[in-house]
């Protein structure tokens, strides 16, 4: 940035600043009364002013008195610098702006350009551009082969697309999004969807249970009732029950094991709002015990649907598993049977794999009525599960589960984001 | 779920047929089970829980007979009971079932399903001895009365595989098997005992003397356990497939405080199965014949068939069949999975997402617009960590930790992002990482008293990194969000004295930021400075939205 006097700074330069130009005055008689003085030097006011604040003069009934005077002014000096184009010290400037003494002036696109190419500049400015200059600009060809600084964008998780698409994808499909709590009731963990209070699912060994908090709470007495019954007798479900029920076992909280317990809440929502027909999907948390390696963590993520209204049949659950198959690109699909707890028929859908041949892509069922009817729900909900881990470990081309909560900072900044 | 290996050849001479190992394989994956391995000499296949009678190779060729109709309902003969035994006060495992089967013809085969299948039945539903334990011993060994009862420390036998006498507590300190479920037999030492003395010690091991060989003629079955209902299932389907190689299934009376009982209980069960439903459920329009035909394939004896229903024999095996639709699903899967048309039904409906996860994909794509890189951790954490930054509510903890790096929830995001800063020092700087992710906090409001907080948590790392450049990336975020905001100080133990600041919206604490504290640092073993802020997502959708 550049300075320069204004027309008041020239003429103070020329004839010494006001504060100055009174010290001179009163270092030859001592005292002067302020009419005298006024006629003698026309920016009394400025000059009394500064004078004052610098400790040089007094006012005393009338009469200005020297204190004393300075050898030399700085801001004096500092006029001339500027007016020199050399620099001063910052708040010797800024006084001088303040006083209006001194002016920011742009200098010319033109002799800035000047100046850049003196120096020998080898970057295009826009002062080259603006004043045509760069036309006697040399610009030496660069290495182009060479990359500066490596740099890495923030970005997503992998993981996370992947998960992204397979959530828009099934809300395209009429889906529509919920979410259960990750600490949950045994009973919407297993109770609910019929699994025996002995299920050995529910021991120890495969599932997280809770020290604090140790117990939740029977919201609807009602429905606890109706699933106790299912599981002792088969209350008015057709079956014949598991024959018992473990009602503490049932209020123990853990750490949710299946995604299937929001289908469960989800289906009491419904069972009092009758709002069917719904699809609905989650894609969240489950925790597991097992050991911790390449294949085995304890804790990852599922992703489940259900769909709910009345006429529906097992070909239609078939329906889903294809198209939602050959949403991951799958060209065949292949279903076998199998079993879950809470399904019944139960089917185990494979996609055919140009490499790896067929994979099991997910598990599916019709909810048996020992599950639906208790929660209050007397149409069929066909119920799927995917294994999203496994679809984006195959997708990601990692072979360890670890990769999907990775700790490996160097792999997230350079995996692409395709 | 168990994967069992069979004897390739034994299995194809019970089913009576030759087979592919393609056909073997179709076969096996159209019932339930899969094949996982098959070579000259073995099968290996995995088992669904739900069939355990298909566990033993005389269940499994069974079942496949079945499928290709060579073979049709059969009720199973109990025959009167020769044999008794008396049940004395054993509390620890006070329920048995025993049978007798009499004219078997024992080759090497039927020794290896033997063991096989008592092992199988162990580890699934005797869940490791514990609920079930068997064994099988040779009859013609056994020298009647039978007790079953306490045994003493010093009684002795020899146990199978021994040369010598043991006494029950040297057989758990010196046998393997004893080692191995020693822990089942603190309270007491349970023995089946006869006129020559204890030829049974449940559920350790069996005696030498009555060792089951290629010269044994007739078995005696024997189980013990800690429900009846349970102990009779699994004599109910060991009896039902042994017989499958001959001989003669004969009942024991078990006398007991409470009266005389004769094992295996075998349950005669009728259902009858609605042809409607059952099309209605699988979208086939079946005749009522049909439905019979494709049941009887999977081994159900039909009684009747009517208009639009059927009646059916149920195996007694079957102890999986609860329901009607478990019926329906066996129609299905005679029918076979591969010949159903998959169709999509004509359902609308409006699909949505949920607006915490809109909310976040806003917020993650504003992080990722400052240079930040996302990571996604483990919710699970350790209480040394979280606690720093707990309230006083405190952590939601595990009663059965697999270890204490995970004993409990995480209720902040920081003590992971320092944790992964920690495993990356050796990489380049800056290191700008985030995590939008679910902690969860104890709230004796909630049903689970527990509530799951969506949070975001942003770190930077760099040597010359301060808390203007954390208050800058936050008031980013936050002005992005059109979010008017006020910072009090605030102190913190994890972060430096005077360079922490509370967040607030609307007067509620939405978050805190600052430079992490040294001591902080120095536990994770970071040697640069770090700055990092989180923020209560839930808390800033729901003050978006109103």
């Amino acid at each position: 940035m550049a300075y320069e006097l204004t027309d008041e700074g020239k003429r103070y330069l020329r004839f010494g600043l006001p504060e100055l130009r009174l010290v001179r005055i009163l270092e030859e008689r001592k005292e002067i009364s302020l009419g005298e003085l006024r006629s003698s030097l026309p920016e009394l006011a400025i000059a009394l002013a500064w004078a004052k604040r610098n400790g040089w003069v007094e006012v005393r009934k009338g009469k200005v008195v020297l204190l004393r005077s300075p050898a030399e002014y700085v801001l004096q000096q500092a006029l001339r610098d500027i007016d020199e184009g050399r620099e001063v010290e910052e708040n010797l400037l800024e006084l001088l702006l303040k006083r209006k003494l001194v002016r920011r002036v742009k200098r010319s696109v033109r002799d800035i350009a000047e100046e850049q190419l003196k120096a020998g500049i080898s970057k295009l400015t826009p002062e080259l551009l603006r004043s045509g200059l760069w036309r006697r600009a040399k610009l030496k060809p660069y290495d182009v082969r060479v990359i500066g600084k490596k740099k890495y964008p923030g970005k997503s998780h992998p993981y996370r697309r992947i998960i992204d698409e397979v959530r828009k994808r099934l809300i395209a499909m009429g889906f529509v999004e919920a979410k259960g709590p990750l600490v949950e009731l045994n009973f919407w963990n297993c109770d609910a969807l019929f699994m025996p209070s002995d299920h050995p699912a529910r021991s120890i060994h495969d599932m997280f249970f809770l020290d604090h908090p140790r117990e939740g709470k029977v919201l609807d007495k009602d429905l606890w009732e109706r699933v106790g019954l299912t599981h002792k007798n088969g209350w008015k479900t057709g079956s014949r029950g598991w024959g018992s029920w473990d009602f503490p076992l049932a209020r123990r909280l853990i750490l949710r094991s299946q995604c299937t317990a929001v289908s469960a809440r989800k289906l009491a929502e419904l069972g009092k709002t009758g709002e069917i027909p719904h699809k609905m999907f989650v894609i969240d948390r489950v925790f597991r015990p097992d050991v911790i390696d390449a294949k085995h963590f304890i804790e990852f993520e599922q992703c489940e649907g259900i769909v709910v209204g009345e006429g529906l049949n097992f070909r239609h659950l078939l329906g889903y598993l294809s198209e939602i198959a050959r949403f991951f690109g799958a060209q065949q699909v292949k279903f076998k049977p199998s079993y879950f707890p809470f399904t019944e028929p139960s089917v185990e859908g494979f996609a055919y794999h140009e490499k790896l041949g067929w994979i099991e892509f997910g598990g599916a069922g019709i909810f048996r009525p020992e599950v639906t009817l208790p929660l209050g729900v007397s149409c069929p909900v066909l119920a799927w599960g995917l294994g999203i881990g496994r679809l984006a470990m195959l997708k990601l081309g990692v072979n360890d589960i670890r990769y999907l909560y990775a700790t490996d900072l160097d792999w997230l900044r350079k995996k692409g984001v395709i | 779920m168990p994967v069992l290996s069979y004897d390739k050849a034994d299995l194809l001479s019970l089913i009576g047929k030759r087979l592919s190992d393609g056909e073997l394989g179709n076969l096996l994956s159209s019932l339930k089970p899969e094949l996982e391995e098959i070579d000259e000499k073995e099968v290996k296949v995995e088992h669904c829980p739900d069939r355990p009678d298909l566990f033993p190779i005389e269940g499994l060729a069974r079942a496949i007979r079945f499928r290709l109709g060579m073979e049709s309902y059969k009720e199973f003969v109990v025959d009167r009971p020769r044999l008794q035994v008396v049940v004395k006060d054993v509390r620890s495992r006070p329920f048995i079932a025993c049978a007798v089967i009499r004219g078997v013809r024992i080759d090497d085969r039927y020794l290896r399903s033997l063991m096989q299948v008592q092992e199988a039945f162990h580890e699934t539903l005797g869940k490791g001895r514990e609920k079930v334990a068997i064994g099988i011993h040779d009859l013609d060994k056994i020298e009647p009365p039978i007790e079953y009862r306490r045994g003493r420390r010093d009684e002795t036998f020899v146990p199978l595989g021994e040369r010598e006498e043991l006494t029950l507590v040297d057989v758990l300190e010196k046998t393997e098997k004893g080692r191995t479920y020693a822990h089942l037999v603190r309270e007491e030492l349970p023995v089946y005992v006869d006129s020559l003395g204890i030829f049974s010690f449940p559920p350790i091991l069996n005696s030498e003397r009555t060792r089951v060989t290629t010269r044994t003629k007739n078995l005696f079955v024997e189980l013990t356990g800690t429900h009846f209902k349970l102990v009779n299932q699994v004599l109910v389907l060991l009896a039902t497939s042994l017989v499958e190689r001959g001989g003669k299934l004969e009942g024991v009376e078990v006398v007991t405080k409470k009266g005389r009982l004769v094992t295996p209980v075998l349950e005669k069960r009728e259902m009858k199965l609605s042809v409607p439903k059952c099309n209605s459920l699988l979208g086939l329009s079946l005749s009522a014949r049909e439905v019979a035909s494709l049941l009887g394939r999977m081994g159900y004896g039909v009684r009747e068939v009517g208009k639009d229903f059927v009646v059916l024999n149920v195996p007694p095996y079957r102890t999986d069949i609860l329901h009607e639709v478990d019926l329906i699903e066996d129609v299905a899967i005679a029918y076979g999975y591969e010949n159903f048309v998959p169709e999509l039904p004509n359902l609308a409906t409006i699909g949505g997402e949920l607006e915490i996860e809109r909310f976040s994909s806003s917020l993650r794509e504003l992080v990722i617009g400052l240079g930040y890189q996302e990571v996604m951790l483990p919710i699970l954490s350790s209480r040394e960590k979280q606690e720093k930054f707990a309230a006083i509510e405190g952590l939601v903890t595990l009663a059965n930790p697999v270890s204490k790096l995970y004993d409990c929830l995480r209720v902040s995001l920081l003590p992971g992002l320092l944790g992964f800063l920690a495993l990356n020092k050796h990489l380049e700087l800056p290191q700008r990482i985030f995590e939008l992710g679910d902690v969860v906090v104890v709230d004796e409001k909630e049903e689970t008293r527990t509530r799951s907080v969506r949070k975001l948590a942003l770190a930077t790392c760099d040597s010359d990194v301060g808390y203007e450049a954390i208050a800058s990336d936050v008031d980013a975020i936050l002005s992005s969000l059109e979010m008017r905001y006020r910072l009090l100080p605030c102190e913190n133990a994890n972060f430096i004295r005077g360079r922490c600041a509370e967040i607030r919206v609307k007067n509620e604490s939405i978050g805190v930021m600052g430079e992490v504290n040294p001591s902080l640092l120095e536990d994770y073993e970071i040697w640069v400075p770090v700055v990092m802020a989180e923020l209560d997502v839930t808390k800033l959708c729901e003050i978006t939205r109103t």
